[in-house]
């Protein structure tokens, strides 16, 4: 199996009945709506490069988040961001943050990583991101091994290709 | 009544050995292991299971260590729980030995007399073994054919002496960079060295040969060809029908009698019920820290503070892997099409390293116990690569488009060479382990509490390796050539805390690893190592616990 052998392997949320649309559930309610924004920010895209929008790195947080993969500091953490970056924008636009424009965004989320904990916060989201990009396909990101391809990575063989073989199959036997 | 002849505790590289052994030579041996049975279908090159979840390693929530450091108030433990710093290295069938990457190195017959060699170090308890390298060679020789250990000797000026020739397998395959490696060290008259691997180049032993997925160290292995304890030793020792191998079965005592004698090991079970095996003689192997752990937590009759702890020696002069790394950028742009292809490959290895220092006699620096320098591409892990690439020259976030274009331009440009760097991590009096009186594991029982303070000397010796290795990368032409020594201790090379010596005041074990005054209880992992050498540890420790086992052999 050579570098593109990983698009055959089918996301883990692929179980549900109609895959295409699975990356966006639920992603019109808060907290996730300002988060995809936010995504989008943070890795935005591009005619030759993906976004945020193309990895599906919102619908990879939402199913870490969901299926407890993080700690629940860190979920609380990254859920809790949106609710700041509100307050903000309500005080110097008087509107939440998704209806700014996107120069007022930029601005809002330069102003926050001036803070140490608005900096991890980000920080903390383009991990996830990286996760998104560059992790296996069975996760849920990097569909088609888009990410992979973008940035030719050779991500090695065998890959996880049964539900048995994640991380979360395994740490279960632990 | 005994279950077992042997029950063994731990299934690793110090484990395996006397399991395949005892089993082979007919006797009935229990192997008890804190973690889960993996195996080679369950490995696949998945970064979150390998690095970035703890899959292979328990939660620190439920089981820790505390790490206590130097600071301006004296040495502060801090929970691992609180600072995410895991001193867990792979616990499941097989130990951590199933994520090693396979540098395989012997100690050299100088390492056996450090003490007599190079005299004595202010502040070091340095000391000569009670054994030789004469006494190991013939078990080096044993773990290059039972493991399979592929490699080439090469006329060297500090080349240890060997019964056979050659290794039992040719090297694995080679990058292009190798070449460069060798062209360039021998610009400057070093020796490059074909690193030997704990590695099968071809199908071998009921193993399948390297499948070169350019994934190795951090990961377990598909095909069975990394030399770990499961798949190489373990494995063989089940299919003897005399060694029963048993996963989630967490000890926590080793029970004793009023003469001193092991008479039992209780450990938790999966749903975690308290249980007991009763064997004729035990032997520990649960990795330097976890080994003293275990034996701190038994006190019997005889042995109020500990098995083998009447002289208070018990877990101290715990030792680690001293060094550094550093890295230079290869841009592909420097190179012809053709190179730069070849360079990219992920699969075939560097395998190269430098032993000219060895043994240092520096007309400036002077002469000194050195170490061993290893050439090797940087990891490859896409996820934690990216996530580097953050943060701009000023330590700011660095996000957007200009953030892509960073990435774009690490992936797709260069390749990254780095060194490692391993020296003598000088045993003292202030890197031990100790049982906290305050942090109990999810059973209740104590962990370790492991002091981690090194001797200055280790930096200077890393320091002048390095900058040896650098002048490689620099022929090179490499670029943004770094390094980095400090005295933080790599947690998967740790071994010590229970050192052998003749002397039962100054030692836990007796030269055949027996605690000195038990009758039927062994050591076999790195734990008994008073010093390191200058390498890896696990050929040795796999060496040892072959020889220890035919001790036990004999003891039956
Ligand atoms: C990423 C990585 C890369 C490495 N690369 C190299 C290399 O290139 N070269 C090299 O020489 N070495 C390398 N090593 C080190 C090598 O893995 C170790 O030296 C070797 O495995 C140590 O053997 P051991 O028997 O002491 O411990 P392990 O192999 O870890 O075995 C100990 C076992 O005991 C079990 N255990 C612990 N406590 C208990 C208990 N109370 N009850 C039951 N079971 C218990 C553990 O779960 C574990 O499975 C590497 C290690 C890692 C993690
Ligand atoms: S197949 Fe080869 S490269 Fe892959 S893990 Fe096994 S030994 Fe390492």
């Amino acid at each position: 199996m050579g570098l593109f052998g990983a698009a055959l392997v089918l996301p883990v949320q692929a179980q549900t009945r109609n895959p295409a649309r699975a990356p966006t559930r639920g992603q019109d309610r808060e907290p996730w709506k300002t988060l995809a924004v936010v995504q989008q920010h943070l890795l935005p895209s591009e005619d030759h490069a993906p976004g945020a929008k193309e990895i599906h790195a919102t619908s990879y947080l939402k199913n870490l988040v969901s299926q407890h993969g993080l700690s629940e500091e860190e979920r609380n953490f990254i859920t809790s961001g949106p609710g700041w970056l509100n307050e903000l924008a309500m005080q110097q636009h008087k509107a939440v943050f998704v209806r700014l424009t996107e120069n007022q965004q930029a601005n809002l989320l330069q102003q926050i990583a001036g803070t140490s904990a608005g900096e991890d916060w980000l920080a903390m989201l383009l991990t996830y991101i990286f996760e998104a990009l560059l992790s296996s396909p069975v996760y849920g990101g990097n569909p088609e091994a888009i990410g992979w391809k973008w940035l030719q990575h050779d991500p090695g063989f065998p890959l996880p290709a049964t539900a048995g073989q994640t991380w979360q199959a395994l740490q279960k036997r632990r | 009544m005994s279950d077992y002849d042997i029950c063994i505790i731990g299934s690793g590289a110090g484990a395996s050995p006397v399991a395949l052994t005892l089993a082979e030579a007919g006797h009935s041996v229990v192997v008890l292991e804190k973690g889960p049975w993996f195996d080679e279908t369950d490995f696949t090159k998945d970064e979150l299971s390998c690095c970035r979840r703890s899959v292979y390693t328990p939660p620190l929530s439920e089981e820790q260590h505390v790490i206590e450091e130097a600071s301006d108030e004296g040495w502060q433990g801090t929970p691992t729980s609180e600072s995410g710093w895991d001193f867990w290295n792979g616990n499941c069938i097989g130990g951590s030995s199933n994520f090693m990457s396979g540098y395989f190195y012997r100690l050299k017959p100088d390492d056996f007399r450090l003490r007599s060699v190079y005299g004595p170090i202010d502040g070091a308890n340095v000391v000569d073994w009670p054994i030789d390298y004469k006494e190991l060679e013939p078990y080096y020789t044993k773990v290059e054919q039972r493991v399979g250990v592929s490699g080439r000797v090469v006329k060297h000026p500090f080349q240890e002496p060997r019964s056979t020739t050659d290794f039992p397998y040719p090297p694995t395959e080679e990058n292009i960079v190798s070449g460069w490696i060798d062209a360039a060290c021998k610009k400057h008259g070093y020796h490059p060295l074909p690193t030997p691997r704990a590695i099968l180049p071809y199908p071998a032993m009921n193993r399948r040969g390297c499948a070169y997925s350019g994934y190795c160290g951090s990961f377990g292995c598909q095909t069975g060809a990394k030399g770990g304890a499961r798949a190489a030793l373990l494995d063989q020792a089940v299919r003897t029908g005399h060694c029963k191998v048993m996963p989630h079965c967490k000890v926590f005592r080793l029970e004793s009698d009023k003469k001193g004698k092991v008479t039992a090991a209780r450990y938790h079970d999966r749903q975690g019920k308290e249980q007991k095996i009763h064997a004729r003689l035990f032997v520990v192997a649960c990795q330097a820290i976890e080994t003293t752990r275990l034996l701190l937590s038994s006190p019997g009759p005889k042995h109020p503070d500990g098995l083998g702890n009447n002289h208070g020696q018990l877990g101290r002069n715990l030792i680690f892997s001293a060094g550094g790394v550093g890295q230079g950028t290869l841009p592909y742009e420097q190179f012809s099409k053709q190179q730069a292809e070849a360079l990219k490959m992920r699969g075939p290895f560097v395998n190269r390293g430098l032993q000219d220092w060895y043994f240092i006699d520096d007309a400036k620096f002077g002469r000194h116990k050195g170490g061993t320098i290893d050439f090797l591409f940087r990891h490859p892990n896409g996820i934690a690569r990216a996530n580097n690439q953050k943060w701009d020259d000023n330590g700011r976030l660095l996000w957007g488009k200009p953030l892509k274009r960073k990435l774009e331009a690490y992936f797709t440009e260069a390749r990254y060479l780095r060194f490692e760097v391993f020296c003598d991590w000088l045993p003292t009096d202030n890197c031990f382990v100790s049982l906290d009186n305050q942090i109990k594991d999810k059973w209740g029982s104590p962990v370790a509490r492991v002091r981690i303070g090194f001797h200055p000397h280790d930096l200077e010796i890393g320091q002048y390796l390095s900058d040896k290795a650098k002048t490689v990368l620099e022929t090179m032409k490499a670029r943004d050539i770094y390094s980095s020594v400090s005295g933080d201790p790599p947690a998967n090379l740790v071994a010590g805390g229970c050192r052998f010596g003749h002397d039962p005041t100054r030692s836990v074990l007796d030269a055949n690893c027996r605690v000195h005054d038990i009758d039927n209880l062994y050591v076999t992992d790195g734990s008994f190592m008073p010093t390191g050498g200058s390498v890896p540890y696990t050929w040795t420790i796999y060496a040892n616990a072959f020889r220890v086992a035919d001790r036990i052999l004999e003891h039956l």
